[in-house]
This record gives structure tokens, sequence and C-alpha cells, in this order.
């Protein structure tokens, strides 16, 4: 005879994130600065140092950021080379210098990125726009991926065409070099293939058939692998994008698959703790040991974050503006997270609790 | 001759109805597959006759990503214009083959509506009726063309080459289910065109000239409006039944298969052309779906990137085989998308401006009609509303727009009375 | 008669914002103003000093019993087009008035009418093409309604039970679906009845016309044609089925006894010594019996004496 009323076992709460003594408190995310453009801000990227945000707009301008100035009414410096919404991102490793690709197949390779920017390569790389591009952890090759179904690796030296990797039979919506050197692309039936760059074949297939649907009514694929990104070690691949779309009058559920990059199985579908009309865009690792994406819909902007082993998030941060996330970066320093939204505003929010300011007077006397 | 009201006997009735000229069921068989008649011959026979073939884009299409293009500003979108076949007329660059036929269109970039309902079928309704769906429910363009343009003999006369999903529709509303469109869905046969195994040919002959006897018998001594009525839409499915290679495009030579493309699209428009070849009146081609809320750049990248090549196509097979000239072409849509930019990168629905495309018969092609300002938010040249448009349609086939229908003692006007044709579309 | 001109200007009450309603409008109740304008116009419609309106409701049920209106077509209440039969409009819309609007006895007394009970049939010696609509001497035909024709269609047939299994077949297509509801009696009622509204449904689809607008003049169309020629679950109801109407006739020899029962269980009637000839001829013709009565029956079910109330 028990001597709990309940005849059933009370069901094991999945355990929620712990923060790190030393790492940063997730939950305790908030808005800290708020930098605002003109136009939509389609991607944004941290420099190694921390310093700068770079962003890429629907104004074609590259805007770069100095966060050391803390002034109100910051304003960035913007470059001119792009003729069309700017997307494709990716900052190289070691150097100052900056990778972009545009809306009508133009892939720009810029250098001093800290001091004068400017481009060093301009490369027409697709016909029809470059929807990624990825620099290799050595920063000698970058990779972009395009609408013509094409992936194709340049010289970031040169500028000239290393390989073409062709296969994919629908647009390539992402792409991403392994630290090892081989690079994976995505496309919009969220088919990823895995590419040995030097040989230019294919080594496997990994399937986000997830993010991915036909839709009958409408007559059109509805897909696409938004954000992908490795973690750290290259051990883990998570893909984004959103699941159980109806059509193209709105998104479905936002989603993040994690895969195991060994074995190319699909460890873990990611999602909110409650399913509303959202996809997911931006994803990043955070050394810490969980994973932190952006995204949103008409309905609003989120944050979202998992520990790698649990599907449901442990937290949600849910933005004051209805404006999705289109992108995510996570500062050098693990801190802060840098947002792009389509209301124009590049947003920082802070991982850390806000901070205790000591009485002047007490501080003072002791 | 008078008929002999006692007369009873069958014979009598069978050989009075073929002096008559009427066709009998069974006569050349239901079954047996009748020849298509040859097009150049049919181009003969009937030289004058005027055709109209509709493109409708379902869902509202983008004036931005077609017709209108505003780049380099905050409602244009990512994508470039092109140079089209008309110096000083640019497209979007998602329509590279259309912009190649630009000297065979007229684009009017100031189409509008008011009042428009929110809802796909009653903005759908407004274009292709001419008139307030709430003052409704009125004729489609189709049924109205089969009551005032010359129709073949032994075919349907309109035909809707519609998405898979799409069934019949009562769209003729006061002028009858007997004008109603045949729909087609997803381009397939009609329904119940195919005869269940369990009917051979023979067997269908033989039930046909049964019916047909039954209602001679009948009709004898009554009014016989309504039983005439019934034994030709026997004819007329028996004729149908024998006309079924009309809708296999396997028939049309494999260089042409391949030209259109073997996509959906690019099969309904050489369906189309079939149909057209062969004396069908009116037909209409529906495109699904431009209706893109969210992520419009990608969906209208997709859709027009289908759309292109085979409309481009087909008016050039139309063109160089000289139906053009006596064929009006129209590209329609239910509204156009918003310039603002929505936050899922989408495009919400606008009836203040949009674009619309004719060409073919009657048509002052080459040239742009209406203008919007430069971020396309309002229109700043010649403003068409949506009736006059549909004047324009009917006056562009040689039909006087401020006609009526007559309806045994009611009169309906073909056109909104208070509006007029668009002269500076008509040649 | 012309159309009276009122100048009277109805005084509408005003009331300050947010106390128009004695119950205010809700998701949960419906809201009750304290003054309608539309309860005023059902009042005034109804109360006697518009005749128009007893008349133009009276006509239109007429029409629906007779084929046609005293005023044809039913919206043309203009002096242009005058009724038909202007005493007998008049009568009717009074009496109609008088009743309060009590539609059920209205069309009870129209179909005890003589006028309602005439055959189609013209008279010996009179040619039916002189017979004007508008006289009403012979019934108008009116096509059956599309849930007429298909209860016709299955009560002529002797199909019902065929049908019955065409639903349970289409509802197996979702084995899964299935195998919950057969362990569910209500929720496999509920799942036929949807199952069996959808099939008239399609019959009105086809059939009907268009939705609110009165049924106009009978046509036919291609697609409907079609349907009844070609409809692989119509043409099942004529195959041979257990004990329907194509099982008992082909196992009757005598084609005076085929016609009999074919003639009464489709068209509810007795053959025409040549119909009955014509049928024999028929059957003799054709090697394969079965096919023949398939023939035969489709001929009857396919006719304009069955597609119309005549």
């Amino acid at each position: 005879m028990s001597d709990s009323t309940d005849d059933k076992p009370a069901p094991e709460e999945p355990s929620k994130y712990v923060p790190k003594a030393d790492g940063v408190d997730p939950y305790a995310t908030r808005l800290i600065r708020e930098l605002k453009q003109d136009r939509a801000i389609l991607a944004c990227r941290y420099d190694a140092t921390g310093q700068f945000v770079f962003t890429g707009a629907q104004d074609y301008l590259i805007h770069r950021w100095d966060l050391a100035d803390e002034s109100e009414e910051l304003q960035a410096a913007a470059f001119e080379s792009h003729e069309s919404w700017v997307r494709a991102m990716c900052l190289f490793p070691h150097d100052d210098r900056l990778a972009t690709g545009d809306y009508v197949g133009r892939l720009i390779i810029w250098q001093q990125m800290n001091g004068e920017p400017k481009p060093q390569h301009s490369i027409a790389a697709h016909e029809g726009s470059v929807r990624a591009v990825s620099v290799s952890a050595d920063g000698k090759l970058v990779a972009s991926a395009g609408n013509d179904r094409m992936v194709r690796v340049w010289s970031a030296e040169t500028g000239e065409l290393v390989r073409e990797l062709a296969g994919h039979d629908c647009h390539v919506y992402n792409v991403a070099f392994h630290p090892d050197g081989s690079v994976v692309s995505a496309d919009l039936k969220c088919r990823l293939k895995h590419w040995n760059v030097e040989s230019g074949e294919m080594i496997r297939e990994l399937d986000a058939g997830l993010l991915y649907v036909y839709s009958v009514k409408y007559t059109v694929d509805v897909g696409g692998v938004r954000g992908m990104s490795f973690n750290a070690d290259g051990s883990q691949l998570a893909c984004t994008g959103a699941t159980g779309v109806k059509g193209i009058a709105h998104s479905g559920n936002a989603r993040v698959l994690l895969f195991d990059w060994k074995s190319g199985e699909l460890l873990q579908e990611l999602k909110p703790e409650k399913d509303e009309i959202t996809t997911a865009w931006g994803v990043r690792f955070h050394p810490d040991g969980f994973i932190v994406a952006s995204g949103g819909s008409r309905t609003g902007g989120f944050l979202w974050f998992w520990q790698p082993d649990q599907p449901v998030a442990f937290h949600m941060l849910k933005f004051k503006q209805r404006a999705p996330g289109f992108d995510l970066d996570l500062s050098p320093n693990g801190k802060t997270l840098a947002v792009a939204n389509h209301d124009g505003t590049l947003r920082l929010y802070e991982m850390l609790p806000e901070p205790v300011v000591e009485d002047e007077a007490k501080i003072k006397d002791t | 001759m008078t008929r002999d009201p006692a007369c009873q006997s069958t014979a009598h009735l069978v050989s009075r109805r073929s002096m008559l000229g009427n066709l009998v069921a069974g006569a050349t068989g239901v079954g047996a597959i009748g020849r298509l008649v040859h097009p150049a011959v049919a181009g003969e026979i009937e030289k004058k006759k005027k055709q109209v073939l509709i493109f409708l884009l379902n869902g509202g299409l983008s004036q931005f990503e077609s017709f209108d293009p505003k780049p380099n500003t905050d409602t244009g979108g990512p994508f470039r214009q092109i140079a089209t076949a008309v110096p000083g007329t640019y497209f979007s660059e998602l329509m590279p083959h259309t912009a190649t036929i630009a000297d065979k269109l007229a684009v009017v970039r100031s189409m509008y509506a008011q009042k428009v309902p929110g809802s796909h079928g009653g903005a759908r309704d407004f274009v292709e009726t001419g008139r307030p769906p709430q003052l409704g429910p009125n004729p489609l363009m189709g049924p109205v063309y089969s009551t005032v343009l010359e129709q073949p003999d032994e075919l349907p006369g309109n035909i809707h080459i519609a998405p898979s999903r799409w069934g019949p529709r009562q769209d003729a509303a006061f002028l009858g289910p007997k004008n109603a469109s045949l729909v087609l869905s997803g381009g397939r046969p009609p329904l119940n065109l195919e005869r269940p195994e369990s009917i051979n040919e023979g067997s269908d002959d033989v039930r046909y000239r049964l019916r047909r006897i039954a209602d001679l018998r009948f009709s004898q001594r009554r009014r016989t409006a309504h039983s005439e009525a019934y034994s030709a839409s026997y004819d007329r499915a028996a004729q149908l039944i024998r006309q079924r290679d009309l809708f296999d495009i396997a028939k049309e030579p494999e260089k042409d298969q391949q030209r259109y493309g073997t996509h959906d699209f690019g099969r309904h428009c050489l369906l189309a052309r079939r149909l057209l070849e062969t004396g069908v009146t009116c037909v209409k081609v529906t495109h699904n779906n431009y209706d893109s809320h969210m992520e419009n750049f990608n969906f209208h990248l997709e859709q027009l990137g289908e759309f292109d090549r085979p409309f481009t196509t087909l008016i050039q097979d139309l063109d160089s085989r000289g139906m053009l000239e006596h064929t009006l072409v129209m590209l329609i849509t239910e509204f156009g998308r918003t310039p603002a930019i929505q936050p899922d990168l989408g495009r919400d629905h606008w009836p203040p401006n949009w674009s619309v495309v004719l060409g073919g018969c009657g048509i002052q092609v080459g040239g742009v009609l209406g203008a919007t300002n430069e971020n396309g938010t309002e229109i700043t040249d010649r403003p068409v509303h949506v009736a006059e448009m549909f004047h324009t349609y009917l006056q562009a086939v040689g039909v006087d727009p401020t006609g009526v229908h007559e309806l045994g003692g009611t009169r309906m006007p073909l056109g909104a009375p208070e509006r007029s044709a668009v002269k500076e579309l008509l040649i | 008669m012309a159309a009276r001109l009122t100048s009277d200007v109805l005084a509408i009450p005003e009331f300050p914002e947010g106390e128009e309603y004695v119950e205010k409008p809700s998701s949960k109740v419906r809201s009750v103003p304290k003054f309608s304008l539309r309860e005023l116009l059902a009042t005034k419609l109804t109360g006697g000093e518009t005749p128009e309106f007893a008349r133009n409701m009276a006509n239109r049920l007429w029409a629906m019993m007779m084929g046609r209106g005293v005023v044809h077509p039913l919206d043309a209440h203009h002096a242009a087009n005058p009724p038909s039969h202007p005493e007998l409009l008049e009568g009717l819309g009074e009496s109609f008035q008088q009743s309060g609007f009590d539609t059920r006895s209205f069309l009870r007394e129209l179909a005890l009418s003589e006028t309602y009970q005439r055959s189609s049939i013209a008279p010996a010696k009179v040619d039916p093409s002189t017979i004007a609509a508008e006289s009403f001497a012979v019934a108008n035909m009116k096509g059956l309604s599309p849930e007429q024709l298909l209860h016709s269609l299955l009560e002529a047939t002797g199909s019902q039970g065929v049908f019955e299994k065409q639903v349970e077949d289409a509802l197996k297509e979702d084995a899964e679906a299935w195998a919950e509801l057969s362990a569910d009696a209500e929720k496999l009622a509920a799942a036929r009845d949807a199952k069996k509204a959808e099939r008239v449904k399609e019959f009105i689809t086809l059939f009907g016309s268009t939705p609110g607008r009165p049924e106009g003049e009978f046509q036919a169309s291609l697609p409907q044609s079609l349907f009844l020629a070609n409809n692989p679950a119509l043409v099942e109801w004529l195959e041979p089925q257990p004990d329907n109407l194509t099982t008992r006739l082909i196992a009757v020899d005598d084609p005076a006894d085929v016609g009999r029962m074919a003639y009464l269980s489709v068209l509810s009637r007795q053959p025409e010594d040549e119909e009955i000839s014509l049928l024999a001829e028929h059957l003799q013709s054709r090697d394969d019996r079965r096919a023949a009565i398939v023939e035969f029956v489709w001929s009857l079910v396919a006719s304009a004496e069955f597609r119309l109330n005549h």
C-alpha cells in the first residue's frame, strides 16, 4: 500500500539548464543596446575582437558599428559596393577580411574591415542570388552557394574559382566549411551535401527534410535551411528553418535540427516550448554547452535556448518588437548576442543579469 | 411540314429528326474517335472567328516582381530590372523570356479596384466579371464569351485549365449551367469522360440510341424545350467522348512537349495551344499560386520561373501560326501586392494599383499604359478600373460592351453601365 | 399596379454613444438594440401596407410549384412585364397576406389545385408547341432538384444497398481512420452520414442552380450528362447487384414483364405497347443479356421523363 495519494509516479521533469559558475546566464538575457539603420537587416557578424559588428541589409550597404563608442546617437560607417540586398556574410577567422554576397549574384571579399574597408575581390559568383558564404578555417578559401544550384569555392587570395560543386537540383540556401576543410551545403528541399573540396566529389548526403514540404495547394516547394552552424570542434551541425508549413501565406513552426556530424544522424529536433507560427533563422553553439537561435514571423521575434540533449527549449525571450530576428551572432567573449531585425535595428542582448550598482556613498565609506 | 400530333410511330419520329438535321448519337458511334479537324483547315473555315486566351495568375501577382519593377527603392525588393523588346520599358529580372516579347504585349500598370472584398475569391470575381462581387453573382468572362462569340460546332467553347484541386464551378451565374466553363482539373480531361469498364463501345452506342428514342416519345405530346435541351446535352457528351483526344497533349509533336516543359504549367500551355488550334473559343489557364504573404521573393522566383518560359513560348507559337491576330490574350490577377515588405519578407494584398497585360486581337501592343510613382505606392497616370478593363476585353474582340444579355424578358448589361472601354489600348 | 412613392421620413431615434443596446453585442449573446430598423422593415413589409411584398412572395412560391411565376422572370415586376393572370396574382397575394404568411398552408392549397395537378401532356388534337407556358393550361415541367434526382435514382434502381456499400468502401480507403471508426458506433454513424452528405453535395454542385438565386428555366449541361453517362458510382447502381432492379429484370424472361417491372420502378407507369415491342426487339438483338438490361435501364434513368418533374 502506497503512502502517496497518486497511483502513478510523478512524471520526470526534463532537467533544466543550469548556468555554469563562470559562464553566462541565458535566463537573464536582456536587451542592452539598439542600433538603428534605415532598412531591414538581414545579416550580422562580430569581428574577432568584438569591438565591431558588421551588418548586411536591404539598403545594399555593409554597415560597421563601433561598439566601443557608447553614444546614444551612434551612426554606423557604411560601405557601398553591392547592388542588391546583402544576406550572405562571413568573417575571415584570422584577419580583418569579410566575405559578403548579395541577391544578384555578387560575392565580395572585403579587406581592412576595421580600418578603411574596400573590396579586394568583386566576383560575379552566381546567376541569381548568393544565398550564403563561408570562409575556410585557414582563411584561404571562400565557398558561396546560390540560386543557380551551384556551390562554388574561390581562392580568397586571388578571387579565382577553385572548385565547382554541382549536384543540387534546386536553390542552394546555405553553405558552411567544416573545420577539417570539407564543405556542407543545404538546399530548398533541405537535402544536405557533404563535399570533398579537393576532389570536388560529394562524400555523402544528410537529410533535413523535416524542414521541407511540397505544398499541393500552392504548387510550390516550401523549405530551405535558413541558418547553418557547426559547433567549435565540428562534431555537431545545427540547421534552422520551420516544419509543418502549410503554404506561402504564413510560416510553420520553428525548428533547429541537430546532427551528429560523424554519423550524419539527426540527434534532436529542437523546438520551442509552445509551437507558434515562426521560422528559426540564425543559430549558434555557445561554449557553455547550450544552443541559441533567433527567429520569428509577423507574430513576433524570439530567441530560443536549448540543451543539445533536450528537444524543448529551456528558455525563450520574446522581443518587444514584432520583427523576426533574421540573423544571430555570438560575441567573441560569449556574453552578447547580436540580432539582425526586420525593423532595421541591430539589437544586442547580454546573457548576464544587470550589474548591481553599489551605492556610491557606501563605496566611499569602506 | 406540319406535325401530325396523332402519329406516334417511333420510326417516323426518328426519320423526321434526321430530316431536321439533328445529330443522333450513334449515327457515327459514341465511342469511335473522330479525327480532330486539321488546324490548317480550321484556320480557313473559321478565318474571322475570334478567340480568347486568359492567363489567371492566382493569388495576387506582385507588380514589383513582374511588370512594374522599382529597383533601388525601399519597396522594390532585391531584384533588378531588365530591358525588354520595347526600348524604355523594363520588366523585373524574374521575367527574362517575357521581356523578349514585350513588343507583342500591352502593359497596364495602373489597374485598380475599390471596396474590394478581402478574400481572393471576391477579388477574383471582381476582375473576372467586371462587377463588384457584392452585387453578384455575375457571369465570368468565359461564360460571357460563350454567349457573344461564335462557338465551335462540335467542341465545348469555353474551357478552363485549372489547378489540380479546382473542380467545376457555377461560373455562369444567370447565363445558366449550360454556359458554365468546362473545367479540366489539373489539366486532365473532364470528369467522367471515360466510360466505365463495364460498358464497352458498342454498348454506349446502343444505350444512347435507346435514350434518344425514349426522349422522342416523351416529347411527342408535350412542349419540347426542356427535352430538347436535355437531349442536346447528351449529344454534346457523345461528341466530346468522340473528341477525347483533344485533351491529350501526348498527341502533340515531341519537340513541342520538350519546348513547353514537363511541369504542370508548361503542359497546360501546350494544351491551351491545342485547344485553341482546334477552335475552342475561350481558354483560361490558371497558374497557382502567387499569394506570398511570406517569403514573397523566394516564391515569386519559383512561380515566375515556372511561368515565364511556357507563357512566352505559347505567345510566340500563336504568333507564328497567325493566330494572334484573332486571339485576344490577357494576363490577369486579382490584385497586386503591398509596396511595404512585411516582417516575414512577404507582401500582402494590394488593390490600389497593380499590373495587367494584354495582347493579340484588337490590342495596341508594344507599350505601357499608366504609371505608378517612384516606390509604387500610388498611381500617377491614367488609372484604369477593373470594370473598364472588362469593357475592353469585350470590345477588343468586336463585342459591344454596352450591349445586353437577353434572358427571356430580363436584360442584363454586358459591361458595367457606368464604365467604358479603355480606348488607348484598342486598335 | 403603379409603384407608390411615400414621402414619409422615418424618425430614427438617437441614443448617446454606448447606450444603443438593451443587450450589448458580444460573442456569447445576441445583441438587442433599443431601436431596430430591420425590425421596423419587417413590420412594415408584413403589416398589410405593402401588398407588393405579399405578391412577390406568393409569386415565388407559385413559381416553385408551377415551374413559372405569374410574373416571370421573378424579379421583373414592372409595367412592361405584367402578370399573366393579374386577378390570380392579386388573390394569391391577399390570401397569403391574410393567412399571416403561412407558407405551409399556402403550398398545400397550391398542391391541391387543379392547375398543379395538370399533366404536361397536351390535349388530343392540340399542337403542344402552340400552348404558351404562361397559360398554365398544361403543367410546366421542372427539373428534379439535385436531392430529388439522387434519391430518385437510388429508389428507381433499387440501389440503396449498393450506395451504403459504396459509402463504406470510401471510408475504408483510409485504413487507420477506419480502424478507429469501426470501434465506435456513434462515430461510424456520423462518418457515414458525412460521406452521404458529400454525395448529396456532389449532386448539388453539379445539378443545382446558382446559390442564392431562384431556379431558372431548366438547363442541361455537358458535365451533367457526362456524369449521368459515365460516373462509375452511378453506373455501379445499374449493374446487377444483390436484389436491385437490374438483377430482378435479368431474371425475368418475358419482355412484357421486364417492361412492366422496369417502367413501374423507374417512371412510375405502365409501358405502352410500342415500348414493349421496342424493348423486345432490343433484348433480342443483344447476345449479352446483362449488357442489354443495363443499357435499357440506363436509357430510362437518363431520359428526360425521369429527369423532369412533369
